[in-house]
């Protein structure tokens, strides 16, 4: 139980107490202490108070004022945001509610309508001017409450789903093709939106796409997202949380739904992306280096052995166990075509020291 | 970590170090938002409606026409969105648009709406919720300070609400009241905190 100090309000003095208050209540940086401090402003204040004591109680008082300030406010229904929302993506400049009621429309028509309307347009200009679609940009800045489209016409999901030790390759619904590697997923409709292609995924895939100038081709994997219009490019997804979007013909366009960049990219240039650090970089490549993946190369440059082994692991879908260290500065240089595990890890051995044995899907590697 | 003190208040000081970097993140997602990112352009709605709606009914009882005007300014800025301007705080340029939306709308002349002398436009009200150690306002003054609150213009009750509430700079607040000089804001607010103190002696 709090105790009311009956000391007669300072403000009555016509001294210049007064105008110390005053000085408080007006000063926008105070106000955003009281109302809410970081840590830079907890620091100066609490400094600022034991350098002037004498104001001491001045400053509780004009303290005490603002956070009694109740403001009254009056909150919108819950469903209002999202009926005004679909009006706004409809065009319309009056509320609308029949619209959306409307039966001879299909749900789905009605939204892409007014969303996607623009798109035409742009390609006419012959701009790249993607509209990255919501989803990877808005899960990453929505606390957890993602905007509500009208719900698509419900389309049947395929998804394709390599294991590690596997690749995979296939065709979608539009006659691209995709090339999947181990331990990576792909999410495609059974058959493509009219307005544009968009696939999702998790891991790494080259794709090679039907070219349609009309008929954008998006990949979506985590934050970025891959518009294509005709082209062959490789998407990887690596441990470390490094994106990295390669192209080899045609041109794409890469959004950062995090940072809001754009990128558009020409043949023979990647471009990589840093979970950690959100920074961008944009190189040439090697085609053997990236794609050689998909032609059976399993290589490394300089890999550290966390890095082999994990490699080793997806390549070939077995679980590899370690006892011992490798030395401190362990590095792996090797490229090898078509082969086997025990071939690799022979070859391995020879230049590091290294026992190995295999069992099935089990390896056992000592140092 | 460095400290300094400051000399006098500055009204056009800019905010603190940390509030810099938000705005970097603002103003790069009005650009998104303007270049045709449109999922920017839903973030952004998404993130200040209920803060408009709330702004919005500040200036009349009327929801349905804060609703449709908050509809009709994001119709426009999506339809325009290559000719604004830039922004580092997306919240004041949009309260800014909105308030001009939402005046209009009501059809009457600000200063002389009969809407905007009640009570409720920007109505605030003092209570001890908060658990102070040290209080040095006791319950009657705590009755004459409402009292007084009531007695306050709109005006009044406007710069208070954005400066308290908001945290809004004087320049902004200068910007979102019309007035022709940032030290009109100050000045307001000056007037606004004596008439309480005036009243609670």
């Amino acid at each position: 139980m709090t105790s009311i100090h009956l000391i007669p309000l300072k403000m009555d003095k016509m001294s210049q107490e007064n105008s110390h208050i005053n000085e408080f209540l007006t000063n926008p940086e105070f106000v955003r202490w009281v109302r809410d401090p970081d840590k830079q402003l907890e620091v100066y204040w609490l400094q600022w108070m034991e350098a002037h004591p004498e104001k001491k109680e001045d400053l509780k008082l004009a303290r005490e004022v603002i956070l009694g300030f109740k403001f009254h406010q009056k909150h919108p229904d819950p469903g209002l945001r999202q009926d005004v929302l679909a009006n706004i993506l409809n065009g319309d400049s009056k509320s609308n509610d029949g619209f959306y009621r409307d039966q001879t429309m299909t749900k789905r028509q009605s939204f892409l309508r007014g969303a996607w309307s623009r798109i035409n347009q742009f390609y006419k200009v012959a701009a790249i001017l993607v509209l990255a679609f919501g989803l990877a940009f808005s899960l990453n800045y929505f606390n957890g409450q993602p905007p509500q489209p009208l719900p698509l016409a419900q389309v049947k999901i395929i998804h394709k789903t390599t294991a590690y030790g596997e690749k995979l390759n296939f065709k979608m619904p539009d006659g691209s093709l995709v090339w999947l590697n181990a331990g990576s997923e792909l999410q495609y409709p059974e058959s493509f939106d009219s307005l544009e292609r968009v696939v999702h995924l998790k891991g790494e895939a080259y794709f090679e796409v039907q070219s349609d100038k009309d008929w954008p081709f998006r990949v979506i994997s985590e934050n970025l997202t891959t518009t294509a219009l005709g082209t062959s490019f490789n998407v990887k997804e690596e441990d470390d949380g490094v994106m990295s979007i390669s192209l080899l013909t045609g041109k794409v366009k890469v959004e950062n739904g995090l940072t809001a960049e754009n990128v558009l990219l020409l043949p023979g240039q990647q471009l990589n992306y840093s979970q950690e650090s959100k920074k961008t970089l944009i190189g040439p490549f090697e085609e053997s280096r990236v794609l050689g993946w998909k032609y059976g190369l399993l290589q490394f440059h300089n890999a550290t052995f966390d890095k082999v082994r994990t490699e080793l692991e997806k390549w070939y879908g077995v679980k590899i166990k370690v006892t011992g260290q490798p030395p401190r500065k362990w590095k792996l240089t090797g490229v090898y075509q078509d082969q086997n595990l025990e071939m690799v890890l022979k070859r391995i051995s020879y230049i590091e020291q290294l026992d190995f044995t295999i069992n099935e899907k089990n390896v056992h590697i000592k140092f | 970590m460095k400290v300094s003190l400051p000399v006098a208040f500055d009204d056009s000081r800019k905010p603190a170090c940390e509030v810099d970097n938000q705005n970097k993140d603002e103003a790069a997602i009005w650009e998104s938002f303007k270049n045709g990112n449109e999922s920017a352009f839903i973030y952004i709605y998404q993130t200040y409606f209920d803060a408009l709606f709330t702004y919005g009914c500040q200036f009349t009882q009327n929801e349905d026409i804060v609703k449709d005007a908050i509809q009709d300014l994001f119709i426009e800025l999506r339809k325009n969105r290559k000719r604004l301007g830039k922004t580092d705080s997306i919240k004041f340029y949009l309260y800014k648009s909105l308030k001009r939306a939402v005046i209009k709308a009501c059809g009457q002349w600000y200063n002389r709406c009969e809407e905007f002398n009640s009570e409720r436009t920007f109505g605030f009200s003092f209570s001890h919720e908060q658990i102070l150690i040290e209080r040095q306002l006791d319950e009657e003054k705590t009755k004459k300070l409402n009292k007084a609150i009531q007695l306050l213009s709109p005006r009044k009750r406007e710069v208070i609400y954005y400066f308290y509430y908001e945290g809004l700079s004087y320049q902004q607040i200068q910007e979102l009241m019309e007035m022709s000089h940032v030290r009109s804001a100050r000045n307001l607010l000056y007037k606004a905190l004596d008439f309480l103190r005036e009243q609670i002696k």
